[in-house]
């Protein structure tokens, strides 16, 4: 009984936990589904509903593997936005403008800026960005310009096995960026314990934590001139897939 | 010796998995003597000829019913695009007579099910 009532309340914990996790703890990345690329919003294993965000989706752009533009948009499929080129597409990169969010001391997120909720013991502005590449890149990554912030690999060769380390480098607003902190499984350790962060250079080390799926997620939180909130996120994910064994 | 034991079990039960592995798809035999290629689990052989360009569906070794597909073929060769429609032509074949792929040419396939999901197979014309 008294196990009951301990579980219970652990639950709840969690739950409400979860309920209070802020809107600038997610991140939107693609990943394979059913055959197709999708674009997926969330944190961890959470999959949430992005069919209802894609209004706020700003760009989506797809390129071949020489890096030329191919025309590529979102289209609903049920509960997922997948990716629907005109060709096969090399890489995929989606921006989206999550809007203003604040915390009032009762733990409260709110959709409106410092403005509209004058309590809010924080107001942010959080901006979400994704590439994913589809094949392993054959030229070096570029930044794209719809992308406040972005991971590049900065070697063009993307290590093929789980535990090797890779180099990355963050952008923000085209220039590498120091402070950045990267995480190295979003999908897999959402709650990472010290992710490395980027140097002075913008460069920090990750290592490639699966044999499959790798979302990467660099946080940037950046100052900001508008009056409604007290800064910007920008979390940018790299997505890449290792191959298994030949079948 | 309780650890040889376990090893050689481990091992045993991989090379019995092995078989299995290697053909988890389908074989990638061309079935009508052209060209394969795998997109996630779909196996596509193009067969191009002087009547045109036939495409041929399965999984698994199992055909899929071309009925429920429509697809595009893109040619580009000398820096020049053309497209044509393969259109469902029995069982597993989709076919767009009287296109001519060109040596060398790129070719790219389109498939796109009843649903819109589209998956793509690249080729280059021998």
């Amino acid at each position: 009984m008294a196990f009951h009532r301990i579980a219970t309340a652990a639950i709840g914990a969690v739950t409400l936990a979860a309920i209070a996790l802020p809107a600038s703890a997610h991140g939107i990345w693609f990943a394979q589904r059913a055959k197709q690329v999708a674009m997926i919003y969330g944190v961890g294993a959470d999959d949430l509903d992005a069919v209802k965000r894609l209004p706020l989706v700003t760009s989506v752009t797809g390129y071949d593997a020489d890096w030329a533009p191919v025309t590529t948009s979102l289209r609903a499929a049920g509960p997922l936005p997948l990716v629907d080129s005109e060709e096969p597409v090399a890489a995929v990169a989606a921006a989206m403008d999550y809007g203003y969010w604040s915390k009032t001391p009762d733990g409260e997120w709110h959709n409106k800026g410092r403005d509209e909720v004058p309590t809010a013991a924080l107001a942010e502005h959080n901006f979400k960005y994704a590439v994913y590449l589809t094949q392993m890149p054959t030229k070096p990554v570029p930044l794209i310009p719809e992308h406040g912030l972005q991971i590049i690999p900065v070697e063009t060769a993307i290590p093929q096995k789980m535990g090797e380390s890779m180099k990355v480098r963050v952008y923000y607003k085209g220039k590498p960026i120091a402070g950045a902190t990267v995480m190295q499984d979003y999908v897999n350790d959402p709650d990472e314990v010290a992710p490395p962060k980027t140097a002075a250079d913008g460069t920090a080390t990750i290592k490639i934590r699966n044999q499959g799926n790798n979302v990467l997620m660099a946080i940037y939180v950046a100052d900001t001139t508008d009056k409604k909130v007290d800064h910007e996120e920008h979390r940018a994910s790299l997505g890449f897939v290792l191959p298994h064994l030949p079948e | 010796m309780n650890m040889n034991f376990l090893r050689v079990g481990v091992t045993a039960l991989a090379l019995a998995a092995a078989p299995a592995m290697l053909h988890a798809h389908g074989s990638m035999k061309p079935q009508h003597g052209g060209m394969v290629q795998m997109t996630g689990e779909t196996m596509f052989e193009l067969v191009s000829g002087p009547k045109g360009v036939d495409l041929y569906l399965s999984e698994e070794d199992q055909p899929l019913v071309a009925a429920n597909y429509t697809a595009k073929l893109t040619q580009t060769a000398g820096g020049k695009k053309t497209e044509t429609v393969l259109k469902p032509a029995g069982r597993n074949k989709l076919s767009a007579p009287g296109f001519r792929a060109a040596k060398g040419a790129k070719l790219v396939v389109a498939l796109i099910d009843k649903g819109g999901a589209k998956t793509f197979a690249s080729f280059q014309a021998k």
